[in-house]
């Protein structure tokens, strides 16, 4: 299913368009041609706007040839997550009851995707109403991993991973609430970046538990990933959490020899992780070691506390946003969001509140270790991509025993609001994608990315090419 | 907190219905939050610490 070809990063495609050595026509039809060859297998988009991409890189096209270009993305095919507003397309939200839903304006997210020059080329699947890790979508798909069709892609960015992994476009937008960039990066094998929380406007971005969500780039590669973090990171008066931070320069701060690595250990890390998953994380460490980091273990205290009081915020929240629709449309729900959703009200006030109380010890506690260390280390997943067959809600109860796990590991930085990156760092034995997360201290994603470049090269994980 | 006539009341409080399937799918979720919760009680939260969610801290 992984399209064969050549190497090309968002650099050198932009170059490339710059250059007149690569046609936004060619490089869009060549996108179109890919999804209309796959998408049956992946259904990794809802919606392809093939006539409007199609204009929209003519017209790019044309306005480079004169040098006129709009920005570091120009003629650049992007997929966004159908959570995100576009101008004239639905936002299903991977959802039965938004199918009718068209949107008035872009989210400022998408809107500096088309001021930077780039071309939307359609909106991707997800589990429904981001809700969920597997992106097994009742209602436009389940989509399938690039590497093996017969697994998931991950969640709940599924659709965005998939069409990085499989070369169906150059970056994709995902969200991230409990791990729905880094899941999905990680089963694919691309880089998935969930920023510091703030850093990235919201407006327009379909609501899942509002005290974590984030939206995030999913790319090729960690240049790739700083490059649209640049482009979408500032401030944003329709989102007033983004103007805490500055915007980014999009130049990743290479470290310095003895960097220091914090090895998160402790039951929350260490328990529940497959061979596959530990031993790739060895190997990380290892790299990041032989590239002149310091490893050291360090833990969090309060790290399996701050995982009760993620889930109780996150569903308590998630069933708040939905009780217009829920339980009034209840039937028009997937079987396991409808249950997710009856979960999260059984959830008391009282729990809410001393969750967020937790929260406030666990980012303390998380905040205080990243004065002695430059970055934390730990899986990104701690099993492989399960069968879609295993946990499809519609053909037995699997669902349930996956949930948790693939968002054990992700779902702490949601709490402590950290950057956090998910870089590729090789195949299973089996060939799946395996991934390990990095995380630094708010506001540091130059220092982030810069030692996720630095493993990414000790790695030598590359996707197949573009063109 | 964790009985089925518990998470019925709550469920029933909002007016969700669901059906018997539904029901005890739930009450086993709330069951597995509450032994996941026993993490919180054993931590010991001091009288000052408030509910500190996110965009409380500084960058």
């Amino acid at each position: 299913m992984v399209l064969a070809a050549v190497k090309d990063d968002l650099a050198a495609l932009a170059a490339g368009i710059r250059a007149g050595s690569v046609s936004p026509v060619d490089l869009v039809a060549r996108c179109l041609e890919r999804i209309s060859a796959t998408d049956a297998t992946l259904h990794a988009f809802i919606h392809v706007d093939r006539d409007g991409a199609l204009a929209a890189a003519r017209q790019r096209e044309q306005e480079a040839r004169r040098g006129e270009l709009r920005g570091p993305l120009h003629g650049v095919p992007v997929a966004v997550k159908d959570l995100f507003d576009q101008t004239g397309l639905p936002t299903t939200a991977g959802a039965a009851i938004r199918r009718s839903h068209r949107a008035t304006e872009n989210a400022t997210a998408v809107q500096r995707l088309l001021d930077a020059g780039a071309i939307v080329i359609g909106k991707t699947n997800l589990h429904e109403f981001a809700f969920g890790v597997t992106s097994v979508n009742p209602h436009f798909g389940a989509v399938a991993n690039p590497w093996d069709p017969a697994r998931v892609a991950g969640g709940s960015s599924g659709g965005s991973g998939a069409a990085i992994g499989a070369g169906l476009c150059a970056v994709a937008l995902g969200t991230d609430t409990g791990g729905s960039i880094r899941i999905p990066a990680a089963l694919c094998g691309v880089v998935g970046l969930k920023p510091t929380f703030g850093r990235i406007s919201r407006h327009g971005v379909v609501p899942l538990a509002w005290s974590f969500d984030t939206v995030g780039p999913m790319t090729r590669t960690v240049a790739d990933a700083a490059l649209l973090f640049g482009v979408l990171a500032g401030p944003d008066p329709r989102d007033p959490l983004t103007g805490r931070y500055p915007a980014f320069t999009g130049t990743v701060q290479i470290p310095p020899p003895g960097f220091r690595v914090g090895r998160l250990r402790g039951p929350l890390f260490d328990d529940g992780l497959d061979d596959e998953m530990g031993a790739a994380l060895e190997r990380a460490c290892g790299l990041l070691a032989r590239a002149g980091g310091r490893i050291e273990p360090v833990a969090v205290e309060a790290a399996m506390a701050g995982q009760a009081a993620q889930t109780a915020i996150l569903f308590a929240e998630a069933s708040a946003y939905h009780r217009r629709a829920y339980p009034g449309r209840l039937g028009e729900y997937g079987l396991d969001v409808r249950e997710l959703l009856a979960a999260g009200a059984t959830i008391p006030a009282t729990a809410y509140v001393d969750a967020q109380r937790v929260q406030g010890v666990v980012i303390a506690q998380t905040r205080r270790l990243l004065e002695d260390v430059d970055v934390l280390i730990c899986a990104a997943v701690p099993v492989q991509a399960p069968r879609i067959a295993d946990v499809d809600p519609a053909r037995g109860e699997g669902w349930r025993r996956v949930r948790a796990p693939l968002s054990r590991l992700t779902r702490f930085f949601n709490l402590t609001g950290l950057p956090t990156v998910a870089v590729p760092v090789g195949p299973t034995r089996s060939g799946l994608p395996v991934g390990v997360q990095l995380a630094a201290a708010p506001g540091a994603e130059a220092r982030l990315l810069g030692i996720a470049t630095a493993l990414e090269a000790a790695a030598g994980w590359e996707l197949p090419p573009l063109m | 907190m964790g009985d089925r006539t518990e998470v019925q009341r709550l469920l029933a409080e909002q007016q969700i219905l669901v059906d018997d399937e539904t029901l005890r799918a739930v009450e086993e979720w709330h069951r597995a939050w509450l032994r996941e919760w026993e993490w919180v009680r054993a931590f010991d939260l001091r009288d000052e610490d408030p509910p500190a969610p996110l965009w409380c801290w500084p960058p």
